[in-house]
């Protein structure tokens, strides 16, 4: 073969491995979850996961009946079942802004872990504690059955700090059946 | 290659004849380099690099490995802050049973309580166990447990950025401590591991002293053994 | 690779294009065979069987409505008798549709408030030596309309046991 043939050929094969390095997705997408978005007001389904996010909002104070807090509080208000299998739980709750992770607060009695059953929808509140200064940017909420999300579906809400409602103090709903 | 012997001399071959060629004739303005070449005492290279290593070892101090620094003291108030937590502790104090804050007691017992402002200034909530893996105390096991002080509810995630005054505490029986005894307070440094091969996750291992802290213990229980 | 070269190893070829597909779907078919399975037994309305070292059966089940559960649902009451045959016999249960997308339910026994009842085994007590009743509850949906199948496991080794039942 000539030379400049040999040239062209081994410069094109240099491309060809940018390229299928480039496309190649990271190590950990094999064993990533299966997100499903979701819309403020409309129910999403995963797997084994149905949540209806029916609020999200900010506030200075949250309460329940025997506890409350001040603080930078983001509050979701949801209803959620499981789907397919029992046993269920909403075990994993976060909130990421950036490269920080929040979870779900347990100082209250939330609906953080609650149990799902399949078909039969619950409501309650989650809680998040956010550092003093948080008041702006895009965050990202997701709900999942485990704390290791890994392989499962897990339901996703972009959300905009800057424009969510805040009033001064929001009471947490109590964890019961959605429809009692 | 087995056929064709008698074939046209192959490219490869052309190309030793060429370079043996330039070797045999030297030109000129490099032969002098080897003439000089051929002067240097090659034989003593090796010697005298190991007496020039030997040399600047010693002026550097030797062998031995160097003392380090030993950990910061620190009074109570003062930060310490690693890629973890910034901590800020404020007080001990031996306390009796107080129902509002939490603190049930059988006779003869006395809590421990240490009190500290701390920060989670890493980007993913942590547990108590991480905070208590930071700070130690000598001669004290594992706090039985973390409060935080405002609303008394246990520790369970430190979330990001987000400052807490927290109580360690520990059950001890009346006599272990008494007012003005000193705990020694050990800060420590972990790295982060990233799981990686067969392994998953993120944890912090390795603690390393960064700083320590001489703390009176107030006993403020109301009841002077 | 000229042609000589294929010919002269052509023997060593067509005896690795045999062996290798070979051994791959030999050692696939030894993992296959080795993977834990679960026996599933099916048992027929009416009948009993032997699971577990116990005589499980016959088993019937009502929907009924319980106070205090959520609206769009209902209580699926199992009665299912139970000889231990002596030995004592422990289970644990789930209520699987039938029909597709067979959707599982745990028991909701200690959830539901029901008037208290002495009598009512509501587990499988292994303290009983002598047959009994044991009756478990499932809140399920009402969209949930059955044909279900009880599943019993934990009596055996990888043994489960699926009980038709229709309320």
């Amino acid at each position: 073969m000539k030379r400049g043939v040999q040239w062209t050929i081994g410069a094109g094969l240099v491309v060809a491995a940018w390229l299928v390095a480039a496309v190649t997705p990271p190590e950990d997408a094999r064993e990533a979850p299966f997100p499903v978005r979701a819309v403020i007001g409309e129910t999403a389904t995963g797997r084994n996961i149905q949540a209806t996010i029916t609020s999200v909002q900010r506030a200075d104070r949250v309460s329940t009946e025997k506890w409350s807090a001040d603080g930078n509080w983001l509050v979701v208000h949801l209803a959620a079942e499981a789907v397919v299998s029992e046993p269920a739980s909403l075990s994993s709750a976060t909130l990421t802004v950036g490269d920080r992770t929040f979870t779900a607060s347990e100082r209250p009695d939330s609906f953080a872990s609650a149990p799902l059953t399949v078909g039969i929808p619950r409501s309650g509140s989650l809680a998040f504690e956010l550092p003093p200064d948080l008041a702006e940017g895009e965050a990202l909420l997701t709900l999942g059955l485990r704390s290791d999300p890994r392989l499962d579906s897990v339901i996703e809400l972009p959300l905009d700090l800057a424009t969510l409602p805040h009033p001064p103090a929001i009471a947490l709903y109590r964890t019961d059946w959605t429809h009692p | 290659m087995t056929e064709g012997d008698a074939a046209p001399q192959t490219r490869a071959a052309r190309r030793r004849t060429r370079r043996s060629d330039a070797a045999s004739e030297p030109r000129r303005h490099v032969r002098w380099i080897r003439a000089a070449g051929d002067r240097v005492p090659t034989k003593w290279f090796a010697g005298l690099a190991t007496a020039l290593l030997l040399a600047s070892t010693a002026a550097f101090g030797g062998l031995a490995t160097a003392a380090e620094p030993g950990p910061a003291a620190l009074q109570p108030g003062d930060e310490h802050r690693n890629e973890q937590f910034a901590i800020r502790v404020l007080d001990a104090r031996l306390r009796g049973e107080e129902p509002d804050a939490g603190i049930y007691l059988d006779d003869g017992e006395r809590m421990l309580t240490v009190r500290a402002q701390v920060e989670n200034v890493w980007t993913q909530p942590q547990s108590s166990s991480n905070l208590t893996q930071n700070l130690t105390v000598d001669d004290l096991p594992v706090p039985d447990s973390v409060r935080r002080v405002d609303d008394t509810t246990f520790v369970t995630r430190l979330q990001p950025n987000v400052p807490t005054e927290v109580e360690l505490r520990w059950i001890l029986e009346e006599g272990d401590l008494a007012d003005g005894d000193v705990l020694r307070l050990t800060f420590r440094d972990l790295s982060q591991h990233v799981g990686s091969f067969v392994m998953d996750g993120t944890w912090w291992t390795d603690p390393v002293p960064a700083a320590t802290m001489a703390l009176v213990v107030d006993d403020a229980s109301g009841a002077t053994p | 690779m000229t042609r000589g070269w294929w010919r002269r190893n052509a023997v060593a070829l067509g005896v690795i294009a045999v062996l290798a597909p070979a051994t791959a779907v030999a050692i696939s078919f030894t993992a296959w065979r080795d993977l834990p399975t679960e026996h599933r037994i099916a048992v027929e309305t009416g009948e009993a069987v032997p699971y577990g070292g116990a005589e499980i059966g016959p088993i019937s089940a009502r929907f009924d409505d319980v106070p205090g559960t959520p609206r769009a649902s209902r209580v699926v009451a199992v009665r299912l008798e139970v000889d231990p045959e002596d030995e004592g016999f422990t289970c644990a249960v789930m209520l699987v549709e039938s029909a597709a997308p067979h959707r599982r339910w745990g028991p909701s026994t200690t959830s539901l408030d029901r008037p208290y009842d002495p009598d009512r085994v509501t587990y499988c007590d292994s303290e009983h030596t002598s047959p009994y009743t044991v009756e478990h509850d499932f809140l399920v949906p009402d969209d949930a309309v059955g044909p279900f199948e009880l599943e019993l496991s934990g009596g055996a080794a990888r043994e489960v046991l699926r009980l038709a039942v229709s309320p």
